[in-house]
């Protein structure tokens, strides 16, 4: 599949079909969550948001990802209803699943695809780094901007009709 | 001993915990991978073992996720300069190899752009001196736990399979559980995290052995499966010490680790 994301598409994905993304995605854990939620317009409107802090090397003044699974998306639950309606986020990619708020927001509009916990070395081969802003926050915290190019194999954990494989 | 010798084998056994997975756990995820019947279960597994070939292959850390650099020190004198030796080989080796740069002050949240070393000293012969590093990632260390029970409570196992249960989706399962009954309240969880360092799969102790095995079939008879989706592998492997405690207590601490148990060992010279 390939981002972005319509509301179209991901209202066909069911819970338990196995996708690849390709295209733009945003890394975004607890502090640039946080973040995005007063500064809404730092990502367009039907992206895809990887909860996710790369381990990533600087070679040349370019970055270059080293490892980048994904991270507990439970943390930043008490975040994700309001970064789904003011960013407008399709696809949020994460390990864990979300809770039942969250689930709530993503009704109609939005699917949460797991990624493989621990596969950091395997998934950073599908992306590359386009931006990165908000480094101040830290290296793991930032927003990166990537491109994926087959990123997978992600599963869909929870689709927009609510249902849900945990 | 030498302070850069020091540096050298942190170094070393920093590259080997973060790129190479113990072959007792590989072992245990190719089992896994066999017994499974879920197509998702199977899918990850089978990922998961793709993702180790090539962090082996190409010297990549398995996880980006570097974790919590946790060293245990067996030494009989010298502390003071293999604690210089840690800090230099840890920050070289998060430069080199490299390592997430994981530290951030506890209460402003500020990044520390570095990594910040646990470091424990048990005092030892000098013959028998060594240095182990215990990698654990946010993710796991996250899902830990500790009940101080009555001591006369029959519910020891109850509590662990309940926090199990509770806390497993989100520790990358399939976990390996770590289980400390005894001594005082930190002393269990420094038993929980010894009993994930253990080389051997089933404890001596026999009636250790014989709760660590009856935890593991009813853990895995909880169907949370790999990383939350169900399947028969909840848990890879179950691990429980003890200490002596207080006639008044029975503390019992619980910590998991994902899948990923990485951790490596040398002696000290």
């Amino acid at each position: 599949m390939k981002t972005p994301l319509s509301e179209n598409d991901v209202r066909k994905l069911r819970a338990g079909e196995i996708v690849f993304l390709s295209g733009t995605l945003f890394t975004a854990r607890d502090q640039a969550t946080r973040r995005l939620l007063e500064k809404s317009n730092a990502i367009p409107k039907n992206a895809a948001v990887y909860h996710c802090g790369p381990l990533a090397k600087k070679k040349n003044k370019k970055w270059k990802l080293v490892s980048a699974g994904p991270t507990t998306s439970a943390r930043m639950n008490a975040l994700l209803p309001s970064l789904i309606k003011k960013c407008g986020v399709r696809a949020i990619i994460g390990k864990g699943g979300v809770d039942a708020k969250t689930k709530a927001a993503m009704r109609g509009k939005c699917v949460y695809l797991a990624a493989v916990g621990g596969v950091g070395a395997l998934y950073a081969k599908q992306l590359r780094v386009r931006s990165v802003r908000w480094l101040e926050l830290g290296e793991p915290e930032a927003l990166w901007e990537l491109d994926a190019r087959s990123f997978g194999p992600l599963i869909v954990a929870i689709d927009a009709r609510g249902k849900s494989l945990y | 001993m030498k302070f850069s010798q020091v540096s050298l084998l942190t170094q070393k056994i920093l590259l080997e915990a973060q790129t190479r997975l113990p072959a007792v756990v590989e072992r245990a995820l190719r089992a896994a991978l066999k017994r499974e019947k879920s197509k998702l279960a199977r899918l990850q597994l089978k990922t998961i073992l793709d993702n180790v070939a090539l962090a082996k292959k190409e010297k990549l850390p398995i996880c980006q996720d570097t974790g919590f650099l946790e060293f245990f020190v067996e030494a009989e004198k010298d502390f003071s300069l293999i604690e210089k030796g840690i800090r230099d080989g840890v920050a070289k080796a998060t430069r080199e190899i490299p390592l997430r740069p994981n530290s951030v002050d506890a209460l402003t949240r500020k990044p520390l752009h570095a990594n910040e070393p646990i470091i424990h000293f048990i005092s030892a012969r000098a013959k028998r001196a060594r240095l182990t590093l215990f990698v654990k990632g946010a993710g796991s260390e996250n899902q830990t736990g500790i009940f101080m029970l009555p001591p006369t409570s029959k519910k020891i196992e109850e509590a662990v399979i309940l926090f199990v249960k509770n806390h497993a989706a989100h520790a990358c399962p399939p976990v390996f559980v770590g289980v400390g009954i005894g001594g005082n309240a930190e002393r269990a969880l420094c038993l929980a995290k010894k009993a994930l360092l253990r080389e051997n799969e089933r404890s001596r102790n026999p009636a250790n052995a014989a709760l660590e095995k009856s935890l593991l079939r009813k853990i895995n008879a909880l169907g949370i499966g790999v990383m939350g989706l169900g399947g028969l592998t909840t848990a890879l492997g179950v691990r429980v010490e003890t200490a002596a405690t207080h006639t008044a207590c029975l503390p019992v601490a619980v910590t998991l680790n994902c899948w990923a148990l990485r951790k490596a060992s040398a002696k000290l010279k």
